[in-house]
């Protein structure tokens, strides 16, 4: 005998109203942080021209992109028990009742689909595993607006329910058998803390040694910093006459080698290495400061500029440097990393480190400014 | 009810956005990811949950506090190693690049889930032994 599947098949009372709700509420804050962050993360990597992103404070974006990773890490548990919790209602009969209802579980669907999808390609993303045939950033950037609208939509039918939740639980409520929802809830909110605590040290040092499920490692590295790309991979070809050249709007063209370079005015700067992928790690830079750079060649006050490396290879081989971030005096051209000469995987002979900044826009291999 | 229907505007408007998105950028492919965006919902609608039913069946039998402990218990490490699973496989790996996945996955997974057990170990043990001191 085949048996239909319905609600009633479910019996557990943490299926019920108010622990989804409060599930809901936990997941409305997240993803608002989540999505607020990836916006900021992307309009970064890709700035329209009305986007002025400041070079201070040093380690926002350290921040906001940790919050991203690291935040929406800890919002799969979340994400997993309200899907548990609402999940007999994939069983309801009738399937649709109404064009409205239709619409309804339209949205819900678009929710749920693009919520697992978001969490789950972040997570391989982050864990450089691509078994996908979409490039990861565009399809998790789309995807974000369609999940958020979905859950605004949600939002706005399940609102009564939410305002429910707020309220004390009724007598008969509170005198319901079975598993306590507290203890539930609790369970789920402990299962994210462990997932953010075993993490959170890939961005935040001073918890590093807790951070064993993540993949990454602040001081692991060459000269005890994490790569990203590698020269192998990026397919760097060092000439033998390498020459950084500063050219453009500018009343001095220069071309310098390693040594001009080294005879420059060096000043050192401490800056993090903030990955989009939310590790970062702190790393002391000595070289030529871009400013000096442009007031040697002569560029104007407001001009931007464009970083070219060597690298054959790949995504971000070059980036747009605006206003306040050539003009910072942290702002360095390095050549020389915690001490030592540049690791060819670091960036060798030269690279662009900035504050306040995403890894993919710290230019390695540099040979080229251009002022536009 | 007019603040419902703006913010179903504006949900709407969002969705088309995304939408819009996928079908139009080159480096997407909306069959590619309309495969993933109904399999991966598919997947935990069909795979993960009965699974996590199927568990909860198996524990019919405890009683509590056991119960509730051991709930707890597998809440967590659930979690944990779903989220630990992608490095455990350690598909991402690479040669020339040692600082990317640079740790023992596997190893750090199982010390995870070991410390979760004696914890867990540890309440229970308080919250059997409690009840029993409360009635000298």
């Amino acid at each position: 005998m085949v048996r239909r599947i319905t609600p009633m098949n479910f019996t557990s009372r943490l299926h019920d109203e108010r622990t989804a709700s409060w599930l809901g509420i936990w997941l409305g804050v997240s993803f608002t942080v989540t999505f607020i962050t990836g916006l900021i993360s992307h309009f970064l990597q890709a700035p329209p021209d009305w986007m002025l992103w400041p070079s201070q404070p040093v380690n926002l974006y350290r921040f906001t992109q940790g919050l991203h990773v690291i935040g929406g890490l800890a919002t799969l548990p979340l994400l997993l028990a309200k899907m548990w919790t609402v999940y007999p209602k994939l069983w309801q009969r009738p399937v649709v009742r109404s064009a409205a209802h239709a619409l309804e579980r339209g949205f819900v669907f678009l929710l749920v689909a693009g919520s697992l999808f978001q969490l789950v390609t972040g997570l391989f993303n982050i864990s450089y595993w691509y078994p996908f045939p979409f490039f990861f950033t565009a399809a998790h950037y789309s995807t974000a607006y369609i999940v958020y609208g979905a859950l605004l939509v949600h939002v706005a039918n399940e609102w009564a329910k939410v305002r429910r939740a707020l309220d004390p639980p009724t007598a008969h409520d509170a005198s319901q058998s079975g598993p306590s929802r507290r203890g539930f809830l609790t369970a789920v909110a402990a299962a994210s803390g462990v997932v953010a605590l075993t993490t959170v040290g890939e961005t935040y040092a001073p918890l590093a040694s807790l951070a064993v499920l993540a993949p990454r490692r602040p001081r692991v590295g060459p000269q005890r910093l994490p790569v990203n790309r590698s020269a192998r991979a990026a397919r760097v070809i060092l000439p033998a006459d390498y020459r950084l050249t500063v050219s453009g709007a500018v009343r001095r063209p220069l071309a310098l080698s390693l040594t001009d370079l080294a005879a420059l005015s060096q000043h050192t700067s401490a800056l993090p290495i903030t990955c989009v992928e939310g590790w970062s790690a702190d790393a002391t830079w000595t070289g030529v400061r871009l400013h000096d750079l442009l007031q040697l060649a002569g560029a104007d006050d407001d001009a931007r500029l464009r970083v070219e490396s060597l690298q054959t290879r790949g995504g971000y081989g070059t980036s747009m440097v605006g206003p306040p971030h050539w003009q910072d005096p942290l702002t360095l051209l390095a050549l020389r990393l915690n001490g030592e000469t540049l690791h060819l995987d670091h960036g060798y002979p030269c690279r662009l480190i900035a504050p306040n900044r995403p890894g993919v826009l710290q230019t390695k291999w540099v040979t080229r400014v251009v002022v536009l | 009810m007019k603040a419902r229907l703006v913010v179903y505007a504006v949900g709407t408007g969002l969705v088309a956005i995304g939408g819009y998105g996928i079908l139009t950028t080159a480096s997407v492919g909306p069959f590619g990811w309309a495969l993933w965006f109904a399999g991966v919902a598919v997947a935990h609608d069909f795979l993960l949950v009965p699974v996590v039913m199927a568990v909860g069946l198996l524990m019919r039998r405890t009683v509590e506090p056991y119960r509730s402990c051991l709930a707890t218990t597998l809440i967590i490490m659930g979690a944990v190693t779903v989220v630990a699973l992608p490095l455990v496989l350690g598909f991402g790996k690479r040669p020339d690049n040692l600082s990317q996945l640079p740790l023992n996955y596997p190893l750090n997974l199982v010390l995870v889930l070991l410390v979760i057990a004696a914890i867990s170990t540890v309440v229970l043990a308080l919250r059997v032994k409690g009840p029993v001191e409360r009635r000298k």
